[in-house]
């Protein structure tokens, strides 16, 4: 008898589980690059529940997706990561007809190069990569971090060794090279990648660790001195070391090589499940009052004139979150499948190899 | 008196284990009562992690998926792995018993690699019903070990006693069989559901869109940055684990055995 | 004969559904994965096409190029060698921390056993990454723990140290989420010891530490064996732990695996690379489970 009421209460419980399931409009996206707001915004207009499906690299965004992952409604994914996949035939095409809201954009950040005609992406908000450092220890050893040769040249590293973090991310940490080679970030020569993987395999050995997600934590905890970040990172890291009366101060600044800027693009792929409510999403959170909270509340950079406009000075006038040099700053180009493969294995073989003498460390 | 002499020694060496076992969790604990969002440093005592844990849709609904998941996953393995701990324990079957010890002695994480792959390559959709295949698969095994297990110790001229006395076998099977092994088979069914709840690599390698497990929210949440509202969910988790594993113990002490 | 026609349906039918359920979704797959290790990378990740009709000439695209990546980069060797040395060392300072607990255990009074017994298992219960995160805690560096280490290193005029994100790390997180599959199979053995063995040796004028180490420690090998094979088989494939609380020098062989499905792409060579690990774990178990036979053989033919 017990038996039965167990299966009985089992199933019930299963019961209230599956009809639990309504219609789910899946994002995915990297932690953080949504606001509540604009979430309640759009659930209030499709009638729908947003899933939000995080992924923490977009590398490891487009493995999934290329390898065959479906069920993802709309993706932001950054330029190098979606060109990848239209090459691939997994993104549909847009018919902007659908996305009036597509004139809020300011026009330098449409029209790119991997996408002239804005046929399958949609600038979202885009953030430079720069070096956030810990200003009360780095003044100590009077290091001005305003280069990238600080995290490539001996007499910086030595002064921080154990200190320093880099983005988990081939692109990202090849165009530092380059830049401070004063080659083309975007270079796909073979030359130029070699020199860039010999300054990184050296340089290594006075790295902490790649990271791409946690280095705010360690900068906040004193453990690391001198990270490469993100605007919108760094811009929370700041919020929260107000709040936190740390005994030292955290900066950030761009580098006189230059930056790159990571763009992040609305795409839909082609396993949407309603098209209508894909381009209802985008319309939704291209938005002003959206894109506003958006910089506001992730201190996300923001390509949304309606957005600018509304956004404190405090933030618009921060040169590593809206750089007012747009000549240094340079975005991200897929590499040819060949190269990608070749310099993929690089960058393995220098994530994965020790160059520390010391084994145990 | 030599053998105090001894236990001293023990006891003190196992209290130090003890120490080490629960003093990382009670600092989790404690932490989640702390009112800083960074968590460096204790700097005052609230509850609002809790309210912040409550009224996470993202986390909730992530562990409703794991039970959800689990439920699934334990039931159906229950069923395959009663039918194959009988049929070994009948039966020499190398075929099978060869099968059921791979996922106890493969690594875990050729298993969920493999499975990855072999789900894009026949075109599965990455999610839940892709999580839940994976975890009976290795579910299954457990189960089979357990049912074995407690038909070792079993009379198996019960069912001769039944089918002597004009049972059909499937009568034999269900009045008889099952019965008594019943023991075996919740304790293999607990087993199961509390392996599929807490697995991560698997899921990590099988889960697609909309499949956010347990597991996986607080992996993302310790790469993506930690609050104190994973010290609280980590404080809900260890106190619904030590409800479950004391009652589970009443409900199958063989469990432990 | 009607009998034998019912026994062979009762055989399929209990055997045949699980034995279909394991086929497609363990053995199918792992040699879908044995096939991957033989094909090309495609351009955009997954493997090329393995026959490709260029002005018409029909090539197979099999190759061996990822074994040779496999078998003559050095790095690849050095990982291998450092998730080995982890894991041995895991599992010896599991066996040296566990031992102690699970004779505890066995040798107290029935009242005490269970309580006892559940202590162990109830952290072993709650998920890895939260006992993962509390030691994430304990290492970060404004821990009470690392400032009094700093502290003590400061006063022999060592430099600070950074305890989170180093191997010390990794091995102490492996250590904490393994220990309880340490002390549980050791326990299972060590309860079923007959207590007269202990006192015959006594009796012939045997000292603790001589009966401990002559009649306990030998009866109990196939625990420790269990114990120690529980551990290290899981530790091999390792990659959260090294991902959340290592550095640049602490990364595994499951790191590396992670990384050629998950980033790079590269099917083929994470093919080969999980491949190898097991076949090196399944060698190192057969190796020692027919160690074990041997030395059993012997001690029951001492008897």
């Amino acid at each position: 008898m017990r038996i039965i009421k167990f299966c009985i209460a089992y199933f019930l419980f299963l019961g209230v589980n599956l009809s639990y399931a309504v219609d789910v409009f899946n994002l995915y996206t990297t932690s953080n690059y949504i606001t509540d707001s604009t979430v309640r915004d759009f659930e209030a207009q499709c009638n729908c529940k947003l899933f939000l499906n995080y992924f923490s690299d977009p590398q490891e965004m487009s493995a999934k997706i290329s390898a065959g992952a479906t069920g993802y409604d709309v993706i932001i994914g950054t330029g190098y990561a979606v060109e990848d996949l239209y090459k691939m035939g997994k993104l549909n095409s847009l018919d902007l007809a659908n996305i009036p809201n597509i004139k809020n954009i300011e026009s330098g950040f449409l029209h790119q190069k991997f996408d002239p005609n804005n046929s399958f992406s949609i600038p979202y908000a885009y953030t430079p990569v720069f070096l956030a450092y810990n200003k009360t220890q780095l003044d100590k050893l009077g290091i001005i971090p305003n280069t990238w040769a600080v995290i490539f040249e001996d007499k910086y590293l030595k002064k921080m060794k154990g200190k320093i973090t880099v983005f988990d991310s081939q692109r990202n940490v090849y165009a530092a090279a380059l830049l401070y080679l004063g080659k083309d970030p975007n270079s796909s020569n073979l030359k130029d990648l070699d020199l860039a993987r010999k300054l990184i395999t050296h340089a290594s050995q006075y790295w902490s660790r790649y990271d791409s997600t946690t280095y705010y934590r360690s900068l906040l905890s004193g453990g690391i001195w001198l990270a490469m970040s993100y605007s919108n990172d760094l811009y929370n890291t700041l919020q929260d070391s107000k709040k936190a009366k740390l005994p030292f101060e955290i900066a950030g600044v761009l580098q006189r090589e230059g930056n790159m800027i990571e763009l992040d693009n609305l795409v839909m792929p082609t396993s949407v499940k309603n098209k209508q409510l894909g381009y209802l999403f985008m319309n939704t959170v291209l938005k002003g009052k959206n894109a506003t909270s958006l910089g506001l509340e992730t201190g996300a950079s923001i390509p949304n004139l309606l957005a600018i406009a509304q956004l404190p000075t405090s933030i618009t006038q921060v040169d590593w979150i809206y750089p007012k040099n747009m000549q240094k700053i340079f975005g991200f180009i897929a590499y040819p499948p060949k190269i990608r493969i070749l310099v993929n294995e690089e960058w393995t073989e220098i994530k994965m190899e020790c160059h520390q003498a010391c084994y145990i460390k | 008196m030599h053998v105090n002499k001894i236990s001293k020694k023990i006891l003190l060496s196992g209290i130090l284990v003890y120490l080490f076992l629960y003093i990382p969790l009670l600092l989790l604990i404690v932490y989640s009562f702390n009112d800083s969002r960074i968590n460096v440093g204790w700097v005052g005592f609230t509850f609002k992690w809790y309210s912040v844990l409550f009224n996470d849709t993202q986390l909730i609904d992530a562990a409703l998926n794991s039970v959800f998941i689990a439920l699934i996953a334990s039931s159906i393995s229950v069923v395959l792995g009663t039918l194959a701990g009988v049929a070994l324990h009948k039966y020499k079957i190398p075929v099978l018993s060869g099968l059921v010890m791979i996922p106890v002695a493969a690594p875990e994480l050729l298993v969920g690699v493999s499975l990855l792959l072999f789900f894009l390559l026949i075109n599965f959709t990455l999610g839940t019903a892709s999580i839940i295949f994976a975890h009976i698969a290795f579910c299954l095994s457990f189960v089979t070990i357990s049912v074995k297990t407690r038909m070792h110790g079993m009379d198996d001229s019960l069912i001769d006693a039944a089918r002597d006395l004009g049972a059909s076998p499937t009568n034999a099977f269900f009045k008889v069989l099952i019965p008594t092994i019943l023991p075996g088979i919740i304790a293999g069914w607990l087993m199961a559901f509390t392996l599929s709840l807490d697995d991560f690599v698997i899921t990590f390698f099988t889960a697609g869109v909309g499949s956010t497990t347990l597991p996986l929210a607080i992996y993302s949440m310790l790469k993506m940055g930690v609050t104190p509202e994973v010290n609280a969910a980590s404080t809900i988790i260890i106190l619904c684990t030590l409800v479950l594993t004391s009652l589970s113990t009443k409900i199958s002490p063989q469990l432990f055995k | 004969m009607e009998k034998t026609i019912s026994v062979r349906k009762e055989k399929l039918v209990l055997s045949l559904p699980p034995i279909l359920y394991l086929i497609t979704l363990f053995l199918i797959p792992t040699l879908l994965m044995v096939l991957i290790a033989f094909r090309q990378p495609g351009d955009y990740g997954g493997v090329a096409s393995l026959v490709t009709y260029k002005a018409g000439h029909t090539s197979i695209n099999l190759t061996l190029d990822s074994f040779r990546y496999v078998f003559s980069n050095s790095f690849i060797w050095k990982l291998f060698v450092r998730s080995l040395f982890f894991s041995l060392l895991t599992t010896v300072l599991c066996l040296i921390i566990g031992y102690p607990l699970a004779l505890l255990i066995a040798k107290s009074t029935k009242k005490y056993r269970d309580l006892l017994l559940l202590l162990v298992i109830i952290p072993f219960w709650s998920n890895f990454l939260i006992r993962v995160y509390a030691w994430m805690m304990i290492l970060g560096p404004n821990s009470a723990l690392s400032k009094l280490i700093n502290y003590v290193l400061s006063l022999f005029g060592v430099a600070s140290v950074n305890l989170l994100f180093s191997s010390f790390a990794v091995v102490i997180c492996l250590v904490y989420i393994n220990l309880p599959f340490m002390i549980l199979p050791l326990y299972a053995n060590l309860e079923k010891h007959d207590n007269s063995l202990i006192e015959a040796c006594r009796d012939l004028g045997g000292t603790n530490l001589q009966s401990f180490l002559s009649v306990t420690i030998p009866l109990s090998l196939p625990g420790v064996l269990a114990g120690c094979g529980l551990v290290f088989i899981p530790c091999i494939g390792m990659f959260v732990v090294p991902e959340l609380v290592g550095n640049n020098c602490s990364m595994m062989i499951g790191n590396l695996i992670k990384q050629q499905f998950l980033q790079t792409m590269n099917w083929p060579l994470g093919s080969v690379t999980s491949i190898v690990m097991t076949l090196a774990v399944l060698s190192i178990s057969l190796f020692v489970g027919f160690i074990s036979s041997k030395s059993g053989g012997l001690k029951y033919a001492r008897k």
